[in-house]
């Protein structure tokens, strides 16, 4: 318990470990079971941040930064479980949401399923089953955020080519050879072989091979 | 009329005796069978025979000299015995020596005496005679009063003779003058058609077999045409054998009263047609021989063929449910008694299939006997089956709707309690999850970890036992959809498995694969497989043999869904056997007596129709049924 309030009074702390670090945020009402679950998930080695109220999370950018899966009431004074659902689609946070719900009301269910909800449990549950969900969505999050890391990572490093590097790079990816990129830029073999080196070089590639699957994946191939 | 023709014997015989010798007459005196006083001009007996002495008690020898008027209490009747000299005296009383009176009629006869006479008064005890004349007096006078304004005829026929007396009237009737009258020979003027019909009636008067001669007939008027009598008539006089010998009656012209009851009888084929046409059957029932006519719709009714007739009792009280018996004679007896103006009563008629209907009755007492008992009732039936049971359903709808109200506010309370528990139940089971993996990691506290364990389940069982609760007194806002009914019965035998091992019961399923789906509340059909599920395993608790619970479902012939939940226990107990699904009636000491009422809203609300197909001693069997889905009526709240 003094632990959570700790962390609770301490929201810098995990600032300077970075975003990467899995962080479960509980958000319900009832004290006791905010706590309990908290405390719970806290014995599998996540670091837990909880909220008694939907708007008191929005309100911490720590939190919703960082935060890897969110453990929803449903039912709750002010924004709802399902309502706070609905505002982190609208900002664009993909989190995996596991909904409590002390009601299992079948309507609230399907709403919170087509929301996207990563799970729906009714209160009480068998704590085992809320674990595992919280680590298959703990690792659904860190695979979305890798992924999404990576994406701004590759990028950031398109962006630093020149117009001239980028249009070289675009004619290695559509498997043209450097004569016949030469010949469509307009320009001399040896300096399309210099920008290809640079392209190499900026990109962080090792291989032609590498190059590609790399703009495939990102997108940002034409 | 000649009524006593063998009075006038015995006068003959004792006028014309003569005097052929003083022994002679002494001895025909002494001897004659007949009482005979002889008087002297003085009004003073002279002489009596024995046969006198014997009817005026005295001794012979007192007699004599005693005045006429101490024996012939009339006096009057002796005034003018010697002057006007009568043939006979009126009938009246005569005084016997002890004082007692009796009716005697007196023939007279005059024999010269010297210068004065001597008059032979013959008597004859005509009590018995004087009764019948009184009566036929009386009888004549009422009949002469209450039938001359009708214009009724009499007449008088003696069978002994053959003769008929027929008053003027008879023949006036028939448009003859008197003249003609005292020729008529009523019999030559009978219409040849009824001519068998009245011989019937005589002869069945004669026999005894009728209390009253009564026959209609066509006699022929003087112009030809007929008119129609009505003739009634009683014995008068009957002989030793009691076979009347003398029959008096009347004849009324019923001419206009036939043209009448012919116009009636139309006007009341008219009525009955009417009558028919809103669906009314109609009876006539004759109280006394209980015999019952009824028209086609009734026995459309009871199901018997139209224009057979039916036994007497046939329909009431045989065809009557007996639970409704009593309610309907009440209904009856008060009409007949006149407590009541009309005999009103709703109960269950059977039918020839033996199955009930209900319809409603009416009638009243149109023809009354003398002595005012009903003779015959007139009256209407309605089938009011399907509105009665439509009435019932409304009924016991609107005790489920108080109850329901009950119930949604009651689970309106679970709802809210549901959460307020649910919340520190999750808290417990959380906490104690915890506390659990607090000792894995720092080992040892084996002897808590166990109790934890306990109180982590218990827990989450608490949380299952409102779960329950909860589901199962909702009964508002329907959440419709497609129900797979093979998933729910799986289901709620899964959830009933703990109680059936308590109560050796096995389950044997007989599913239908494919089965239709149906549109329905999925959590509210769990409740009601459930219930049935758990009574049936309940019902079983005290079988001997083998405890099998078979759960069939099957397609229903109209596409629809039929589910049967067939236990082997002993049937349903006689309390619940009338209405196995009345509200607040339970066979289980601590049952509320509502999981088969709610059962029957639930199945009842989605179209269908829940029931037990059988009871008996190895077993009772319930069924419901769901209609097949509508097109389009998926229920999929309004989404285009």
């Amino acid at each position: 318990m003094r632990e959570t309030h700790e962390l609770q009074r301490a929201p810098g702390r995990s600032r300077e470990t970075g975003s990467d670090e899995p962080l479960v945020c509980v958000v319900d009402d009832d004290d006791a079971v905010r706590l309990s679950i908290s405390l719970l998930i806290e014995t599998v080695g996540f670091p837990v941040r909880n909220f008694s109220s939907a708007l008191g999370m929005l309100a911490d950018h720590d939190a919703m930064e960082r935060v890897h899966c969110l453990v929803l009431d449903v039912r709750m004074p002010g924004l709802s479980g399902v309502g706070l659902q609905e505002r982190l689609g609208r900002l664009g946070r993909s989190v995996p949401v596991i909904f409590v719900s002390a009601h299992g009301d079948v309507p609230m269910v399907a709403r919170a399923m087509r929301e996207g909800a990563f799970d729906f449990l009714q209160k009480p549950f068998n704590e085992q089953v809320l674990l595992d969900r919280v680590h298959e969505a703990v690792h659904l999050a860190v695979r979305r955020r890798r992924e999404s890391a990576w994406r701004s990572e590759v990028t950031v490093r398109l962006d630093s080519l020149t117009t001239r590097e980028r249009d070289v790079m675009d004619g290695m990816v559509a498997g043209r050879l450097n004569k016949q990129i030469a010949e469509d830029l307009g320009i001399s073999m040896k300096t399309v072989e210099q920008h290809r080196a640079r392209v190499m070089e900026k990109l962080q590639v090792g291989s032609l091979a590498e190059l590609v699957r790399m703009v495939v994946r990102s997108g940002c191939g034409d | 009329m000649v009524r006593h023709s063998s009075l006038q014997g015995e006068e003959a015989a004792a006028g014309r005796a003569g005097p052929p010798g003083e022994q002679r007459y002494r001895a025909v005196f002494d001897n004659a069978p007949y009482p005979i006083l002889l008087l002297d001009a003085q009004g003073c007996v002279l002489d009596v025979n024995e046969a006198a002495a014997l009817l005026y008690r005295y001794d012979r020898a007192d007699m004599r000299g005693l005045r006429a008027g101490t024996l012939i209490a009339d006096e009057a009747a002796l005034d003018g015995l010697f002057g006007a000299r009568p043939k006979r005296l009126p009938a009246g009383p005569h005084r016997r020596k002890d004082g007692s009176v009796f009716a005697a009629e007196t023939r007279v006869s005059y024999i010269p005496e010297g210068d004065g006479q001597l008059a032979v008064l013959l008597v004859r005890d005509v009590t018995e005679a004087q009764d019948t004349l009184d009566r036929l007096a009386e009888a004549e006078e009422r009949w002469r009063f209450a039938l001359e304004g009708a214009g009724d005829a009499v007449w008088d026929w003696n069978l002994r003779d053959g003769r008929v007396f027929h008053s003027r009237r008879s023949g006036e009737m028939l448009g003859y003058t008197d003249e003609e009258t005292r020729e008529l020979v009523l019999r030559d003027l009978l219409h040849p058609d009824d001519r068998a019909a009245v011989s019937r009636q005589i002869d069945a008067y004669k026999k005894g077999l009728t209390p009253i001669y009564e026959a209609e007939f066509r006699l022929r008027g003087k112009d030809g045409s007929y008119r129609w009598i009505a003739a009634r008539g009683k014995a008068v006089e009957r002989d030793a054998e009691g076979c009347p010998t003398r029959i008096l009656g009347t004849h009324r012209d019923i001419s206009e009263t036939r043209l009448l009851m012919e116009t009636l009888q139309a006007s009341e084929r008219r009525w009955q047609f009417a009558l028919e046409g809103h669906g009314d059957a109609l009876w006539d029932w004759a109280v006394q021989t209980g015999e019952v006519k009824v028209s086609p719709s009734f026995a459309a009714i009871i199901g018997a063929q139209p224009g057979v007739p039916l036994d007497g009792n046939d329909i009431w009280p045989s065809r009557l449910h007996p639970n409704d018996l009593r309610g309907a004679m009440a209904a009856f007896s008060a009409h007949l008694t006149g407590a009541r103006p009309i005999a009103e009563a709703e109960f269950r008629l059977c039918a020839n299939d033996g199955s009930y209907r209900w319809v409603a009755l009416r009638g009243k007492v149109m023809e009354r006997d003398a002595d005012g008992r009903p003779t015959r009732m007139i009256g209407t039936v309605r089938d009011v089956h399907d509105q009665h049971l439509a009435a019932e359903r409304e009924k016991r709808q609107q005790r489920e709707l108080a109850h329901a109200a009950r119930l949604i506010h009651v689970g309106e309370m679970a709802s809210a309690l549901a959460h307020e528990l649910n919340q520190p139940l999750t808290a417990m089971r959380n906490f104690s999850a915890v506390a659990l993996r607090r000792l894995d990691e720092s080992g040892g506290g084996e002897a808590i970890r166990v109790p934890l364990k306990m109180i982590a389940e218990q827990a989450l069982r608490a949380g299952e036992i409102v779960h329950r609760v909860r589901a199962f007194v909702r009964k508002g806002g329907q959440a419709s959809g497609r129900v797979a009914l093979n998933g729910v019965v799986a289901d709620m035998v899964r959830f009933a498995e703990f109680e059936a091992r308590a109560h050796a019961v096995q389950f044997a399923l007989d599913l239908a694969d494919p089965l239709p789906v149906v549109q329905a509340d999925q959590v509210q059909l769990e409740q009601v497989i459930s219930n049935l599920v758990k009574n049936g395993i309940e019902a079983m608790s005290d079988t001997a043999g083998d405890r099998v619970l078979i759960i069939r479902t099957m397609r229903a012939p109209d596409g629809g869904v039929e589910v049967q939940v067939i236990d082997r226990g002993g049937g349903l107990a006689e309390s619940v056997r009338a209405d196995p699904f009345a509200p607040f009636v339970s066979t289980k000491p601590d049952g509320v007596g509502l999981g088969l009422a709610i059962c029957r809203t639930i199945i009842e609300n989605h179209g269908g129709r829940l029931w037990v197909e059988s009871s008996t001693a190895g077993g009772c069997t319930f069924c419901f049924s769901l209609p097949p889905m509508t097109k389009g009526g998926a229920g999929d709240e309004g989404n285009p």
